[in-house]
């Protein structure tokens, strides 16, 4: 073949910008550490990492989703383990009042269960993060309906009615919330309802087994003519026997909120595995994303020394191109 | 026989070696002109003359001045030619649009995307936080953004495409008429003497070679040396008569779609014929003008703009599908307020549309509860944040999964370009590789012709000496 001046340096330039291009883009992946620099050269793996981060971004949100889940029910179940607490004591004041003789102390007792009922209301009205947590999906003193006699916006309120024979306090626990669930995604697939609500603690929404500690307190506190016990006024055998039957419904209610706890507690582990189980998911999906778009530094570092020694040659024989011809012989 | 046919051959040697030596400075004049084909003197020896001894020869005469220049290389490298610079524009376009897309990198649309369905389910465990409404409604704005930036930058870019065509077509209307001015001089030439002038008929190359870059383009030849240019079908150029080409937008009345064609004018400015390119930077910058950066194109091929405009209509249209049935913080009554996430002014377009003022203005206002009064319930956002994995969103795909294919679509064109430009480029260095070792000045070569040459001049020039000197002994022998 015929060599001329052209052939000798247009291959020369054509090599010469595919090796400087090439190792532009090693120097560029060592020095991002990332392995795709070019939209158009590994378009698979491209779309690879795109999947994968898809995945990582949709798994870190179900984790914060389930760190959040886990904070608001240990904070429901260490709430309900304070009322749970207050529920037994006022069992327990109740089953003294039975060994009480003076009058005086059963009113005193009455009283004491009239303070731990206000904690009782208090701990039911307690919020997590700024949103109820007994009160259904309406989370917030906004959204907490007012009815008549009541006098705030949170979801349980001891309201004082007429004075009856049945209830010679007046005194009733109202419940202004619902009962529906609060439920968030855990996973592609699986979802949680984080709230505990009120017909899980008590029997009904009109807390006719709270109110028995009411009744309780009209017991302790008032004779059967609804008037403050004296001094004199003793137990009799039927204010005994209701005093028993209310210390029996007290206890129920404290095992039903226990339940409802427990079942606190299996949804703790039960977030607890799932939360374990996204973070090995992230993990995994992070390793996959970082093999297919993370720069391998080892192997793109020999392949810069490879071009760099490639293109020392190139120039070598690029100052060679320059060299004499025979014009340069010729006196 | 006497001494003047040695004087007259001797002359003709002289000249002849001249040219040899034009020839050669000429060559070495052009090793790094363009196009240029080396010139070779081609030699004869001069019709023999009867002698009394038989016939002695009469000297060297210059036949003609050869050159090498094949039609096969030509036309295999302007064919080559159109696809490189086809497949230099797509290139050029494909990186563009990555880089307006923001790909390969970190804030590409599928972050933003992201972000925004992650806004809707932290919305689901904390509804009532007027502080996440308020950050939802900032993701949403930067989405809205972000989709416009690139809306704008794509219209911008398809705005320059334009411009290019317009000048693409200046050149090559200039390219043409220099085609057609060149070929009636080389007519011109040869119909006075006998050969070509190469130097226009290399010139005349250079310059189709140019116009190939610009359309594809087809050469056959013509009379006198003349060649005749068509661009599929379409003749262009016939002898020095010739026609120019002129792009023409059209506005479809329905949809609005603006696409853009080349057209054939006579000299007056009437349409002559559509030339439906097929290869060129010209057909490669239409095909982008009128299908990939174009948002309302009806081609049914694969239009960056077009998809985006898609996906955007689409996601919009769901969202609000979604939010017209939801109540805010404040609201407490049936039936819902019928709030919109997005709204638009005229008809739904990447363009038109903004987050709806009144949610911006009152984050309370956001409607991600399904029942009224139940500021826990987040059905709504539930049902926005689902859409993120929800398979049928678009073209069977979900949202993230309908724009990574976007991405991967223009990656997987922009591989197949670098790909074919590869081979196209390797093939064209092939051929222009062969070409030059036909056509192409070794200086090498232009150096021994050059000694060659120089030798033959000054013996030519010693036969006039010693002819002299014979010639003045002859005139002495007479005193």
């Amino acid at each position: 073949m015929r060599v001329t001046q052209f052939s000798k340096y247009m291959p020369y330039l054509s090599n010469l910008e595919e090796i400087q291009s090439r190792k532009y883009l090693n120097e560029l992946r060592l020095s991002t550490g990332k392995q795709i620099v070019d939209i158009s050269e590994t378009p698979d793996l491209l779309v690879q990492k795109k999947r994968f981060e898809h995945q990582i971004n949709l798994h870190r949100q179900y984790k914060k989703n389930i760190e959040y889940a886990i904070n608001f029910v240990q904070h429901t179940s260490e709430t309900l383990e304070t009322i749970a607490n207050n529920v037994q004591k006022i069992r327990e004041i109740a089953i003294s009042a039975t060994q009480i003789g003076a009058a005086q102390d059963v009113s005193t007792l009455g009283k004491q269960i009239r303070g731990i009922l206000d904690d009782i209301i208090n701990n039911l009205n307690s919020d997590f993060d700024g949103q109820f947590i007994f009160s259904g999906n309406l989370l917030t003193a906004d959204s907490i309906p007012q009815p008549p006699g009541s006098n705030n916006n949170l979801p349980f309120e001891i309201i004082e009615e007429i004075p009856t024979s049945d209830n010679p306090s007046g005194l009733k626990i109202i419940f202004k919330g619902n009962t529906k669930k609060i439920v968030i995604n855990t996973g592609k697939f699986t979802s949680e309802a984080l709230n505990t609500t009120a017909d899980e603690l008590f029997s009904d929404t009109l807390l006719s087994d709270l109110n028995k500690i009411v009744d309780l307190y009209n017991l302790l506190v008032y004779n059967k003519n609804g008037v403050l016990r004296s001094e004199t006024d003793l137990f009799n055998t039927d204010d005994l026997s209701k005093l028993n039957i209310y210390q029996k419904e007290i206890g129920k209610m404290f095992d039903k909120l226990n339940r409802a706890n427990s079942r606190n507690g299996a949804l703790i582990n039960r977030l607890e595995v799932q939360k374990d189980q996204t973070n090995s998911l992230i993990t995994v999906f992070e390793g996959y994303r970082s093999k297919v778009a993370d720069a391998d530094y080892a192997s793109t570092a020999i392949k810069l020394t490879k071009d760099q020694s490639t293109l020392q040659f190139a120039l070598q024989v690029g100052a060679r191109l320059t060299q004499a011809t025979l014009f340069d012989f010729l006196r | 026989m006497g001494v003047s046919p040695s004087l007259e051959i001797a002359k003709r040697a002289l000249i002849a070696q001249r040219l040899g030596l034009d020839a050669t400075s000429e060559n070495i004049a052009n090793v790094n002109t363009p196009g240029y084909s080396r010139r070779v003197p081609s030699f004869t020896e001069g019709e023999p003359l009867p002698s009394r001894n038989g016939f002695i020869g009469n000297g060297v005469l210059v036949s003609k001045l050869r050159t090498f220049r094949e039609e096969f290389f030509d036309r295999q490298i302007r064919r080559s030619l159109s696809n490189l610079s086809t497949l230099e524009t797509d290139d050029t376009i494909i990186r563009r649009i990555a880089v307006i897309l923001g790909e390969p990198g970190e804030n590409s649309l599928n972050s933003i995307i992201s972000d925004f369905f992650n806004s809707f389910e932290d919305l689901t465990y904390k509804p009532t936080d007027v502080s996440l409404r308020q950050r939802t409604i900032t993701i949403a704005q930067t989405f809205v953004g972000r989709f416009k930036e690139i809306a704008n930058q794509l219209n911008e870019t398809r705005q320059q495409v334009l411009t290019d065509i317009n000048d693409t077509v200046k050149q090559a209307n200039k390219l043409i008429k220099e085609i057609a001015d060149l070929n009636y001089k080389i007519a011109s030439v040869n119909s006075k003497m006998e050969g070509e002038n190469q130097s226009l008929v290399d010139q005349r190359a250079t310059k189709i070679e140019e116009l190939s870059k610009l359309i594809d383009v087809n050469v056959t030849q013509g009379d006198f040396g003349t060649v005749n240019i068509f661009s599929n079908g379409i003749n262009l150029v016939t002898g020095n008569s010739y026609n120019q080409l002129k792009p023409k937008e059209t506005i479809d009345g329905v949809t609005g779609e603006r696409s853009v064609s080349i057209l054939k004018i006579d000299s007056s400015g009437r349409e002559l014929a559509t030339i439906n390119l097929q290869n060129g930077k010209l057909h490669s910058l239409m095909s982008h003008y009128n299908i990939t950066l174009d948002d309302k194109d009806s081609s049914g091929k694969f239009s960056v703009a077009k998809s985006l405009e898609d996906f955007f209509t689409t996601f919009v249209n769901e969202i609000n599908s979604f939010t017209q049935n939801g109540y805010g913080l404040d609201d407490t009554t049936a039936p819902p307020p019928g709030r919109q996430f997005f709204t638009y002014t005229g008809s739904l377009s990447i363009l038109t549309t903004d987050v709806n003022s009144e949610l911006i203005a009152d984050p309370r206002k956001l409607p991600i509860a399904g029942y009224p009064g139940e500021v826990g319930d987040s059905s709504i956002a539930k049902q926005i944040s689902a859409l993120a994995t929800d398979s049928s969103f678009l073209s069977n795909q979900t949202p993230d999964e309908y724009i990574t294919n976007l991405v991967g679509n223009i990656g997987d064109i922009g591989a197949q370009i670098s790909s074919l430009y590869t081979i196209s480029k390797t093939a064209n260095d092939q051929l222009l590789n062969q070409r030059e070792s036909l056509i192409g000045v070794n200086l090498d070569e232009e150096a021994i012709n050059l000694v060659k040459y120089q030798k033959a001049f000054e013996a030519a020039s010693r036969v006039v000496s010693a002819t002299n000197d014979l010639l003045t002994t002859l005139v002495n022998l007479g005193r």
